[in-house]
């Protein structure tokens, strides 16, 4: 029963479904069953961030794919480590410590993504179940090269961007019903990340990196696990994260996510 | 089928127009400085005849969806996604046959005008295709051929720290427009002593465009805006200096913070002594230091010919045309306009009318460039003379590029452009 999830093709995930049967290992110990349980997911966040020491904000945007491997040790008791793809969009940011200041709106830069998680079940109350989850990734620097072509003299600037999420809180889950189990919870999630632009125009040149960070730490995570076969399960979440603009007043902050697990 | 489809697709419509997505909503204020259009939003318009149901495909394909529509024009405004640029969506809408247009979100920003009444003659500043002169019947100039100074404007408007040293014939200290931005009362290297006072009305005329007081609701606009004004009188009452008053005025100017000299002055020839002054100050003291061509036509005069130390700077006129006067030779960096500027003049030769007049001159080309090299070291206090230099050089518009491509030795790189220099590119794939 996993909980990290990711957008995406649904109809992608269900085809490799088919193709993929599930690791099932089981320990000598009849008292610990532990398995490992292969997996694909996707996700897309939008997070509001701050930078030049909070006097300036934009969006950043990320769309994640990955395959995850999760490690269960009993029932209730669950790791993951994932690898993947991000796409992450920091456009918007504006470069004005370079000799020609630069903001950036050339949209996505691919990413190495890494990541792990777990959860954990404290205890059961009639149909609910009550646990903790944590959740840490990280997107890896990676460049992009860009032409400067309106001024008399070609230029070029590299952006790079890496960034790193944490986030952790309880949860409650329903399993009332048989097929399909939601979950809520509430967490505490930190985004934060260093965006660099480095620029050369003729004799002109100069790097720029910009510390960011997610606006919002608490959010909120409504999802539900689904499994319309045995062996093979779907997670899907959607999550907030309120924040305080900058301008005044509050907005909220929307993520996505959806994942398949095989095996039993 | 077709009933149910059409429900279903104006129901996504529709749900999509009543709760417009968080995560693409209108960005901040913030989100759009520095933009040319909306990121993540794009303005599509349908042809007429085309049925809701249609509209909702057309965007659902492209994984777009609405986010609000204008209805007297029936626009809608279009959330995309993500790994979509802006260009490509644009593309893509422009595919499809049943819509009458797409483009990006532009983004149109307030600019930044003075409040000063004789704004309006700045053809320099902002040129809407105005008269240039008093008398009726004076030629107007092409729209737009100015140094965009109400977007540089938008960036910056200047620091009060930064400091431009006028040397030159002096300031007239009492002039309502320059007053209250000049730097106590300079130093007078003719008279040898601490007013900077001009007889002649050379350094009054190069210190408003420079920087006279601006939006204070009297007289023009200087481009500078904010940044403060060294008076450092090296020339005479006839206009002429000698190169022992030049040296000990350009290192008195850089003693008293000047971090941008405005020489408006010119010789075929240039003693080792000012040479080395010059090295000195931009090499020890960095400070940016900018001299005209001359207005001879001729071969470019020394100081600007130094060309490693000095940006030498020719002029144009309303039309972005070289000034016809202008000096001209491979040292010229940029140009700016020198024909026709309105600018301020000293009170005490004014004989009751306003202390402004129109003016040519090289000079007055050249104080443009450094009332802009004031607002680059306001916003980048940082850079090194030899940066500033490139910062203007390589944003100047190539405005003869049509007879000359590229530099040339008649405009140089071309004619400033603020708001290229000072406003952030947009960095687009």
């Amino acid at each position: 029963m996993p909980r990290i999830r990711r957008t995406a093709a649904a109809g992608l995930i269900l085809a490799l479904a088919c193709g993929l049967g599930a690791l099932r290992l089981r320990a000598q110990d009849t008292e610990t069953r532990t398995r490992l349980l292969p997996g694909l997911g996707a996700g897309y966040f939008a997070r509001t961030i701050s930078w030049d020491e909070k006097a300036r904000e934009s969006k950043l945007k990320s769309v994640l794919a990955f395959a995850r491997g999760e490690l269960r040790i009993n029932d209730g008791f669950a790791v993951g480590l994932f690898a993947g793809y991000s796409l992450t969009n920091p456009n918007g940011i504006i470069f004005r410590g370079l000799p020609f200041s630069l903001d950036y709106e050339a949209g996505s830069i691919g990413a190495i993504l890494v990541g792990a998680d777990l959860r954990k079940t404290l205890f059961q109350a009639g149909d609910f179940e009550f646990g903790a989850t944590a959740r840490y990734e990280r997107s890896f620097a990676s460049t992009s090269e860009l032409e400067i072509t309106s001024l008399n003299q070609a230029g070029t600037a590299k952006a790079m961007s890496s960034w790193q999420r944490f986030l952790a809180g309880p949860f409650v889950r329903y399993l009332g019903y048989e097929s399909f189990s939601p979950f809520l919870a509430l967490t505490f999630d930190k985004l934060w990340g260093e965006f660099t632009m480095a620029e050369t125009i003729g004799d002109l040149t100069g790097s720029e990196t910009k510390p960011v960070s997610g606006k919002g730490i608490f959010g909120i995570v409504l999802g539900t696990d689904f499994e319309p076969i045995p062996g093979f399960r779907l997670s899907g979440e959607l999550s907030a994260i309120p924040y305080t603009k900058l301008a005044g007043g509050l907005d909220v902050d929307y993520g996505i996510a959806l994942r398949a697990i095989f095996g039993l | 089928m077709i009933p149910l489809r059409r429900f279903c697709f104006a129901a996504v419509l529709a749900l999509g127009l009543v709760f417009p997505s968080g995560t693409s909503g209108t960005p901040g204020q913030e989100t759009l400085a520095g933009a040319a259009f909306v990121p993540g939003q794009v303005l599509v318009r349908f042809k007429p005849s085309v049925p809701l149901w249609t509209k909702a495909a057309s965007m659902s394909m492209l994984r777009a969806r609405p986010l609000s529509r204008i209805a007297p024009l029936d626009v809608y405004v279009v959330g995309i996604d993500a790994s979509t640029s802006v260009e490509e969506m644009v593309g893509l809408f422009g595919r499809n046959p049943n819509i009458a247009y797409a483009q990006p979100n532009y983004v149109y920003r307030a600019q930044i005008t003075p409040n000063d009444p004789l704004f309006g003659y700045q053809y320099a500043l902002f040129n809407k295709g105005q008269q240039i002169g008093w008398i009726p019947g004076s030629p107007v100039g092409n729209p737009n051929a100015d140094i965009k100074a109400p977007q540089g404007w938008e960036e910056t408007i200047g620091s009060s720290s930064v400091i431009i040293a006028i040397v030159d014939t002096g300031i007239d200290l009492t002039h309502p427009d320059l007053k209250n931005k000049v730097v106590g009362t300079g130093r007078d290297f003719v008279n040898m002593d601490s007013v900077a006072a001009d007889d002649h009305g050379h350094g009054t005329m190069v210190a408003g465009v420079a920087g006279a007081e601006t939006n204070n609701s009297e007289g023009i606009a200087g481009v500078g805006w904010n940044c403060r004004l060294l008076p450092v009188k090296v020339l005479d009452a006839l206009g002429l200096g000698t190169e022992d008053r030049i040296i000990q005025g350009l290192l008195w100017a850089v003693e008293n913070g000047a971090k941008v000299i405005s020489l408006s002055f010119g010789a075929p020839t240039t003693g080792q002594a000012l040479k080395d002054t010059i090295k000195r100050i931009v090499d020890i003291n960095g400070a940016v230091v900018i001299a005209p061509t001359g207005n001879d036509n001729t071969a470019v005069y020394s100081p600007a010919s130094l060309d490693a130390y000095v940006l030498a700077v020719a002029a144009t006129d309303h039309n972005d045309a070289r000034w016809v006067f202008s000096n001209y030779g491979i040292e010229v960096d940029v140009a700016a306009p020198g024909y026709q500027i309105f600018t301020t003049y000293p009170v005490a030769f004014s004989a009751g009318s306003l202390p402004y007049r129109f003016q040519d001159g090289t000079s007055l080309a050249a104080a443009h460039v450094a009332g802009l090299a004031g607002l680059i070291l306001s916003l980048k206090p940082g850079l090194t003379p030899a940066q500033v230099m490139n910062v203007i050089r390589y944003s100047a518009d190539d405005v003869n590029s049509a007879l000359y491509k590229g530099k040339d030795e008649f405009i140089g790189w071309g004619r400033i452009n603020m708001e290229k220099a000072l406003v952030p590119l947009v960095i687009s794939k």
